[in-house]
């Protein structure tokens, strides 16, 4: 109770300092007054010092000091607004650029998804036994046998992904939507906004009309409708009557799906394992570690292999984490970002400390009379670093603005998954990273030069020495640093090039594409569906400008169309190894793409529904099926060799298209002609695809037309160059690339900065002796060399030890490169050839001061 | 004038507090002078550790404090004892006479 009142009037103290303040100096000399009257004469003594001593009872010595400090540092500031000016831009830089990649890779890697008790959301994949991270999509089959085997994980839910001719309340399009079981929504812990969710029940075959609209679809198209709960909406053929509205910020995984369906199945289906194209998802049990979880898979997967050899041959599972699942793609890329930036702040910090050395010069004797005065050793260092933290933070609030610019610029490294609730904006975590940093910095960048100021005077006006091999290790620093920037961002670049170069296996240049909607029934109809492909293509071709068209499931490059296994005669099927991609087309498709023909021919207009059954298959399949055969005249079945589906004749191989995005190896593909393929769900949508002689652009309005006068009222989406679709796939490898370039040159630009001041500051600090041997008779080359020398030797230096760095840094950065080795000798050598041009620049500007001095000036003023 | 000794730390919010008792509200030199003049010139209060005293005790609610003429007509700072200073002086003076008699006990065996 005490404590309470005594709190309370430190409280009330603290509000009224001022008043008190006067009142304790009134009284005080009250007292002076009365000793002085009664002894007869005035006493000095050190009033202030038992003021501030009264005064420390109330007010904690540490924070009125520290206040004192602040206001030094904010005056010392306020003198020199250069050297203000110059620090804070550094460092603003620096924890500006820190605070932007900081707070995205917090956002990304360690804020946790906006599900409840997220850490214990599981996905679980199925692969090949030879994978380390198997990615592979399960089965229904297998996800009812894991759902009542499991122990370490429960309420396992399983959903897809669907596409969805969406018609009525205006135009017609194709949405993507997602489908689950019925216990999924429970599973992730989420609430409807309006109505329900999926309940039990809801994904039997019969009561499965049912949709459950994003918040985002139900927005747009439906303006927001309140009574939207129990419409009926139509998909496709059917009707479907919405039963909830999802919450604005849901997205679970896909960030495509405007709409949600149950899954359900015909009870056969249900039990098949080899028909994969469903994820399980579900909740760890409580004090069950994700080492559990994966050796009960291991040993599933060990049991699954014995009791279906053919389905689950090779059968491996693997547990991933929800939110590794979503941040596992930007991992590496964003510890190479947080890298990169730490280096940048360390040189930015580096500068700072070197230019409050030299201030520090400067100041002597002001800190010669503080410690005369009696200011401790302590006490100095304490004022000393107060300064740094004012700059710090000083930089910190204008670094606040620079990271909320770079927020535009970095928004789209957040993984689709993840990118509507995770928006990079100004929060709290944010200024607190930036504090942090700012923290950081002073200690980096005030620690030094304290500790210099802190040292006896006299051992500092020998210190030269000291100063100047501080200084001098410091800039070895940066340009160490710089290096390993500047490499880094090297081989990004080359990266970035190579990809742009790379022969992605056919031609893009000169290629617009469209998606066009199917309607379901001409999918059942392959004779009126060839019809309208090829009324479509006439009216296209007939275009001017338009060189040739086909219709594909979808362009090269794009992670599209569907997967399928398939069994080669004669040898045995293997799931997770016989899978190719599908790819169905209208003959034209090699033609119109420019594919290169390796071995047998093209398909053409005569293997239509009636001839032999062919398919084209490209080199990657051949070398991993047929290797050092020649395919051609080879057979093979779609399915697992069980399927009564026809075989298939190989009749050509065509060089490799980068498929899954320009990074990865090829992957097989198979391609058929589409009039072959009557029962292809995944006939839909089409893409039609032409060729045009100049910008195909241009084409866009005309491709539109054609396609509406073969069919009125054609659903048309995507309608991109194919150099567009292209550019996608690297984009955000360009952003990464154009991070770490501006990393790089900011860094290279602050480490000649920093040689360029302490070769500034040796030519000032021997001004006299380069004056002496100037009089002796050196020649002004001798001088230049000399300054120009100690420049160049720390550059050298700091190459060096960056380069081997880089060497041994270099293997980290392996799996964001594409035919360049993290060792790429010309990458380094070209960097640290760039370091010492500029570096050598730097020093030119002082050793020409140094060539011009007076010697009898210079020997003048002693 | 006889040897000044500084005061024992810890006695001194003990003799401030008792010096209010005796003498009722009185001002920090008067305080000072009190302690100095009792004591025959043996304790002197330096303002160097009476005024941050008075602080401290102002803080911890043994004292109050307002601001009257002097007999002069200046103003001074008065320090009046509160319920709970009483409480605490005797507290004090407590322990202070068991120490007291304790250390007595020890340096002058023959006489306890």
């Amino acid at each position: 109770m005490s404590h309470l009142r005594e709190l309370w009037r430190r409280i009330g103290y603290f509000r009224n300092r001022e008043r008190l303040e006067r009142e304790l100096a009134e009284e005080m000399q009250f007292h002076a007054d009365q000793k002085a009257s009664r002894a007869g004469r005035v006493q000095f003594g050190n009033t202030t010092l038992h003021r501030e001593d009264a005064r420390a009872v109330w007010i904690p010595r540490l924070l009125d000091e520290t206040g004192t400090d602040i206001r030094y540092a904010l005056r010392g500031l306020a003198k020199s607004p250069g050297f203000a000016a110059i620090a804070i831009g550094t460092l603003a830089l620096g924890i500006g650029a820190g605070t932007a990649i900081f707070s995205l890779a917090e956002a990304v890697l360690v804020r946790p998804l906006p599900y409840p008790d997220a850490a214990s959301l599981l996905l679980i994949y199925e692969g090949h036994e030879t994978q380390r991270r198997p990615r592979g999509d399960t089965s229904p089959g297998t996800y009812r046998a894991l759902r009542d085997d499991m122990r370490t994980v429960e309420n396992l839910a399983v959903f897809g992904a669907t596409e969805r001719n969406l018609t009525g309340d205006g135009e017609p399009e194709r949405v993507s939507a997602g489908v689950a079981s019925a216990n999924f929504f429970q599973t992730v812990g989420v609430q409807p906004l309006l109505g329900r969710l999926l309940l039990s029940g809801d994904d039997e075959l019969g009561r499965n009309n049912v949709v459950v609209l994003t918040h985002a679809l139900w927005q747009r198209r439906y303006a927001g409708d309140p009574k939207i709960i129990g419409r009926e909406i139509r998909l496709g053929e059917e009707l479907y009557t919405v039963i909830g509205v999802l919450p604005e910020r849901f997205v679970f995984l896909n960030d495509r799906h405007v709409l949600w369906l149950p899954l359900a199945l015909p009870p056969e289906r249900w039990a098949h394992r080899d028909s994969r194209y469903v994820f399980a998802v579900g909740r760890m049990r409580a004090g069950v570690t994700l080492d559990q979880v994966q050796s009960e898979l291991a040993g599933l997967a060990q049991r699954y292999r014995a009791e279906h050899p053919v389905a689950h041959a090779h059968l491996k599972m693997q547990a991933v984490p929800a939110h590794e699942r979503l941040a596992e793609s930007s991992r590496t890329a964003m510890q190479f970002l947080l890298a990169a930036v730490v280096a940048l702040l360390l040189i930015a910090c580096s500068n700072v400390a070197n230019l409050l050395l030299a201030r520090s010069v400067a100041r002597e004797s002001e800190l010669a009379v503080r410690a005369a005065l009696g200011a401790g050793r302590g006490r100095l260092v304490r004022q000393l670093l107060t300064e740094a933290l004012v700059l710090a933070i000083a930089s910190g609030l204008c670094g606040l603005g620079i990271a909320y610019g770079a927020f535009q610029l970095l928004q789209p490294l957040v993984p689709g998954g993840m990118a509507v609730f995770t928006r990079l904006e100004i929060n709290g975590h944010v200024v607190g990273i930036m504090l942090a940093l700012a923290v950081f910095s002073t200690v980096v960048s005030g620690l030094l030069p304290s500790l210099r100021a802190a040292r006896p005077v006299t051992s500092r006006e020998i210190g030269g020495r000291w100063h100047e091999t501080a200084r001098g290790a410091l800039v070895v620093t940066e340009v160490a640093l710089a290096i390993l920037l500047l490499t880094g961002a090297g081989l990004l670049f080359r990266t970035f090039s190579n990809l742009r170069n790379v022969d992605p296996g056919f031609q893009p240049r000169g290629l617009l594409s469209a998606q066009i909607g199917v309607d379901p029934r001409l999918i059942r109809d392959p004779v009126r569906r060839t019809q309208l492909y090829n009324e479509t293509l006439e009216r296209v071709k007939a275009i001017p400008g338009v060189q040739n068209a086909t219709f594909a499931t979808a362009i090269p490059s794009t992670w599209k169309g569907g997967i399928s296994s398939f069994t080669p005669e004669g040898q045995p099927f293997q799931p997770n190894f016989s899978i190719a991609m599908v790819r169905l087309s209208t003959p034209g498709y090699f033609e119109t793409l420019g594919l290169r023909l390796r071995a047998g021919r093209w398909l053409t207009a005569d293997d239509h529904a009636g001839g032999q059954p062919v398919v084209v298959i490209n080199r990657a399949l051949a070398e991993r099926i047929w290797k050092g055969e020649n395919p051609v005249g080879k057979r093979l079945q779609r399915g697992n060799g069980q399927s009564d589906r026809p075989w298939v004749t190989v009749v050509g191989v065509v060089e490799d298209v980068y498929e899954m995005g320009l990074n990865a190896s090829p992957y097989p593909i198979t391609y058929f002609p589409e009039s072959q393929q009557p029962e292809a769900t995944f006939a839909a949508p089409m893409t039609v695809v032409l060729r045009t002689v100049d910008d195909p652009a241009r084409y866009a309005n005309s491709l539109r037309h054609a396609i509406w006068q073969a069919n009125a009222g054609q659903v048309i989406s995507k309608l991109l160059t194919v150099e567009e679709i292209l550019a996608e796939e690297t984009a955000e490898l360009r952003i990464h690339a154009a991070i770490s370039g501006s990393f790089a040159l900011l860094a290279l630009l602050l480490a000649c900065l920093g040689i360029y001041g302490v070769l500034a500051y040796v030519v000032t600090q021997r001004r006299r002796e380069f004056g002496v041997r100037l009089a002796l008779g050196a020649t002004q080359a001798q001088v230049v060399g000399l300054v120009a020398w100690r420049g160049v030797r720390l550059a050298l230096m700091g190459i060096s030890i960056g380069a081997a760095a880089s060497l041994l840094l270099g293997r980290y950065l392996e799996t964001l490169l594409f035919q360049v080795k993290p060792n790429d000798p010309l990458t380094l050598a070209g960097v640290a050839g760039a370091l010492l041009i500029t570096a050598f620049v730097a020093c030119l500007v002082p050793a020409r001061r140094a060539m011009h001095i007076d010697p009898g000036q210079a020997l003048r003023y002693y | 004038m006889a040897e000044q000794n500084t005061i024992p730390p810890g006695t001194l919010y003990m003799l401030v507090l008792k010096t209010l008792a005796r003498v009722g509200p009185m001002h920090g030199y008067g305080i000072a002078q009190f302690i100095q003049e009792t004591s025959e010139g043996v304790l002197e209060v330096e303002e160097g550790s009476l005024y941050p005293a008075l602080q401290r005790m102002l803080l911890k609610g043994w004292v109050e404090a307002d601001w009257r003429q002097t007999e002069n007509n200046r103003r001074a700072r008065y320090y009046t004892m509160t319920a709970e200073g009483r409480k605490t002086l005797r507290s004090e003076v407590q322990s202070f006479d068991k120490v007291t008699r304790a250390i007595a006990a020890i340096i002058h065996p023959a006489e306890a």
